[in-house]
């Protein structure tokens, strides 16, 4: 299994990016180098844990016009900015359209392995939080428009008697309902079926 | 009987009456017609009385006695008059003579000497005879008429009398020394009532004896007026002018050919005087100004006075010089120019010394702004160009600490692999190579290098710079061709910086085509405008052209395409392009492919022209 991820470099200069993957695979990451951020949104696997290293001044599509483009295509990629001294203004605007950090060049290694590792776990969690939540929602979506009122007055705290009252329902009704759902969900208590849903974000429901 | 007598006798009377009427009327001086006229009376008047009383009989006694009473009235007045004209008869010889053929002045024009009496009445000019005693013996009409107060007869007057004291004392020394034998020549203002006054150049004559005493006078008067009107307007506009050239603030002067000074101005007295309030500095040559200024000026101004000589003799081309003089501790700044003239085909020359100190200072306080306001708009593009200059740099420096991290990595540790630590420091060695590239870069574009323009082929610098680039063109597969119309033209140009053109334009067009599917190419053409003055040269690739939005920005500093580069080759291009007089700009040919052109003058020898 991969854990470190993959580290894409994004970067037009040959020489920095020659000498970039090397370093890298030097230690020990598996890297994947493009040249221009066109070629990295056409060729790069969108579904491989890693994060991007991407400089933010380059010809053709600039490092900040990639970063839009993935927010546009939710490419969820930790992006790492490569700035030089007097970009802090893109840099900052880099990150509040939500770039993970930035490092200026030339910069130190040891910053670089940091970065590169914060930004790969950062990855992982979201990567995680993404896949409970599809879970979630997959098994959700089998239950049935009236078993997910139920569920939603469930959640809420509410006795099943209450629960007929506010669906105008029998009382029996909403107890094959009940056992309906957490047949479904996979779930024995209510007390699981709350932390399942808080998971994927379900508080929605 | 008797009355047929008396009849025919006052017939007869009255024809010889008549007969003294027609006599009268023919004479013309005035005597003579006095004369005749009086007797013409008495015979007429009394016959007419005899016929109209009627009675020529038995009154004709008292009538006659009346009749020959007023005739002898009238002869004794017109004996008077004859007495009175033949008066002067007696006093001078000339004189008498004229008036006698006056008696007879109806054959006068049929003589020779009545027609030179004539012409001498009616000349233009004034003409007198006056004698010792300045009594006029004779005198024209012109003269009368111009001298004479009242315009009546001269003749036998005195001067005095005739001219009125003012004149007459104004003309007496002129006199006094004609009595001595002179010649002399005066002038003199004559104020008629109506007219303007009449300006008068009269000569005066001695009219001497064989041993030298002088007898009288000749005069001779001439109106001058008109002549005197001229040169009081030539006097006028003369002095307008001098008081032009002396209000003027250069300091003029004029040479001849041996460039001795003929004229000057009131500026020259500044110009030549060595102390502010003193105008004593007496200047006769030009060369003197050597000395004068030699120690106050630098050795411009002796060289500049040399050939200033040089060109009044006619030895060399006119000269122009800015000069510098230290006068009571300031510098001042002089303009010399000069010119030739001629005048009454003599050669002189027109030295102009204009005080430029002002103006200089002028001008340089208005290059001191406009070199504060293109520093202020420079230090706008400071920032881009450090920015430029620190990502240019920042990468070398990136990619050195990468391969440095690598090596040291590799050293500590235990298997040290040799190839591949020798392959990073390789590329370190490369990588510090192209940062000093860069900012070798950068100091030439912020340094601007002297130049040197010559006239060269433009054919010769393409073809050198090509050969330079060949080893690249076989690396990238570029087939650079060229197409030369001039191989006798030349431009004024510094050889290396045009080479610096032409190499960036060819490296840009085969960069531009790196990656291409395209055969890359490019093309030189050189050809000459047909305004026969611009010799133009275009190089062309195979890539695609330019948008026209971009226009000429692509000329300006920090703006470039490349992945690597400071933006600054084309920019380099243009300053130097403009430097040389001549322009560049950006198109796309007919096939749409990029092209970059530049312009530069021909350069005409002068001679040769």
């Amino acid at each position: 299994m991969n854990d470190k991820g993959i580290v894409y470099v994004v970067e037009d200069d040959a020489a920095v990016r020659d000498s970039t993957v090397l370093y890298l695979i030097h230690k020990g990451w598996s890297v994947s180098a493009f040249e221009t951020a066109e070629s990295f949104l056409a060729e790069a696997d969108r579904n491989t844990l890693g994060c991007v290293l991407l400089d933010i001044r380059m010809p053709g599509m600039s490092g900040l016009e990639l970063q839009t483009v993935m927010n546009q295509q939710a490419f969820t990629l930790p992006i790492i900015f490569l700035t030089g001294h007097a970009d802090v203004e893109q840099a900052v605007t880099a990150l509040k359209c939500g770039a993970f950090d930035f490092l200026e060049k030339p910069y130190d290694h040891k910053d670089l392995h940091t970065k590169l590792i914060d930004a790969i776990d950062a990855h992982r969690d979201r990567r995680v939080s993404e896949a409970d939540r599809m879970l979630v929602e997959t098994r959700i979506a089998t239950l049935t428009q009236r078993e997910q009122e139920v569920m939603r007055l469930m959640v809420r705290g509410l006795a099943s008697k209450l629960i007929a009252r506010e669906l105008d329902i029998s009382h029996r009704t909403v107890d094959v309902h009940r056992s309906n759902i957490m047949r479904k969900l996979e779930y024995s208590s209510l007390a699981e079926l709350t932390a399942f849903l808080a998971k994927g974000g379900g508080l929605r429901y | 009987m008797a009355s047929s007598v008396a009849l025919l006798e006052t017939v007869i009377l009255l024809v010889i009456g008549t007969g003294w009427l027609l006599i009268a009327w023919r004479h013309r001086t005035v005597v003579s017609r006095q004369l005749c006229v009086a007797t013409a009376l008495t015979l007429i008047v009394t016959q007419l009385v005899a016929i109209l009383v009627g009675d020529t009989d038995s009154n004709s006694g008292l009538l006659l006695a009346a009749g020959i009473a007023l005739g002898a009235g009238c002869s004794a007045w017109a004996i008077y008059c004859l007495a009175d004209a033949l008066w002067p008869m007696r006093m001078g010889g000339q004189t008498a003579s004229l008036m006698v053929d006056d008696l007879v002045d109806t054959d006068r024009v049929r003589d020779p000497e009545g027609k030179l009496e004539l012409l001498l009445e009616s000349l233009p000019v004034g003409i007198a005879y006056l004698g010792r005693d300045l009594h006029y013996q004779n005198s024209n009409g012109t003269y009368r008429e111009w001298f004479s107060r009242d315009g009546t007869s001269t003749l036998d007057k005195h001067m005095r009398l005739v001219q009125g004291d003012e004149l007459f004392e104004e003309s007496l020394p002129a006199i006094e020394c004609a009595m001595q034998g002179e010649t002399v020549v005066y002038e003199e203002i004559l104020h008629d009532d109506q007219q303007q006054p009449r300006h008068v150049q009269t000569t005066i004559v001695p009219h001497c004896s064989p041993d030298a005493d002088v007898r009288g006078l000749f005069i001779l008067s001439q109106d001058i007026s008109d002549q005197k009107r001229q040169v009081d307007r030539l006097a006028r506009s003369l002095k307008y002018l001098g008081s032009a050239m002396n209000g003027l603030d250069s300091a003029l002067v004029v040479l001849d050919g041996e460039a001795r000074i003929r004229s000057a101005n009131t500026a020259w007295g500044r110009f030549t005087a060595i102390n502010r309030d003193s105008n004593d500095a007496y200047v006769n040559h030009y060369e003197e100004l050597r000395t004068l200024y030699g120690s106050r000026s630098g050795s411009d101004f002796c060289n500049t006075v040399d050939e200033i000589v040089q060109f009044a003799k006619g030895q060399r081309e006119p000269v122009s010089a800015e000069i510098r003089i230290t006068r009571a501790n300031e510098d001042r700044w002089y303009a010399i120019t000069c010119s030739v003239f001629l005048n009454e085909e003599e050669r002189y020359v027109l030295v102009s010394h204009e005080d430029i100190t002002a103006r200089l200072r002028m001008s340089r306080e208005l290059n001191e702004r406009n070199m504060a306001l293109a520093q202020t708009a420079r230090l706008s593009s400071v920032g881009e160009l450090a920015a430029t200059i620190a990502h240019e740099l920042n990468q070398p420096l990136t990619a050195l600490s990468n391969y440095g991290a690598i090596v040291l990595d590799m050293v500590e540790s235990s298997i040290k692999p040799e190839d591949a630590i020798k392959s990073n420091l390789e590329k370190m060695l490369r990588e510090s190579r192209r940062a000093g590239a860069i900012v070798h870069r950068i100091n030439n574009f912020v340094r601007q290098q002297p130049n040197e323009k010559l006239p060269v082929n433009v054919e010769h610098i393409i073809s050198e710079v090509l050969d330079s680039l060949a080893d690249l063109a076989v690396e990238t597969d570029t087939v650079i061709t060229t197409s030369f119309c001039c191989p006798e033209t030349t431009v004024k140009v510094d050889k290396s910086q045009l080479g610096q053109v032409v190499y960036n334009l060819v490296n840009n067009a085969i960069e531009a085509q790196a990656g291409q599917a395209e055969t890359a190419t490019v093309d030189v053409e050189v050809s000459a405008l047909a305004n026969g003055k611009d010799l133009q040269v275009c190089i062309t690739d195979n890539g695609s052209g330019l948008s026209q939005d971009i226009g000429q920005t692509v000329f300006d500093p920090f703006k470039s395409g490349k992945s690597s580069g400071l933006g600054l080759g084309l920019a380099i291009c243009r300053s130097i392009i403009e430097d040389h007089g001549g322009r560049i700009w950006h198109q796309n040919d007919t096939r749409q492919r990029c092209q970059f052109c530049f312009a530069l003058p021909l350069h005409r020898d002068i001679q040769a022209a």
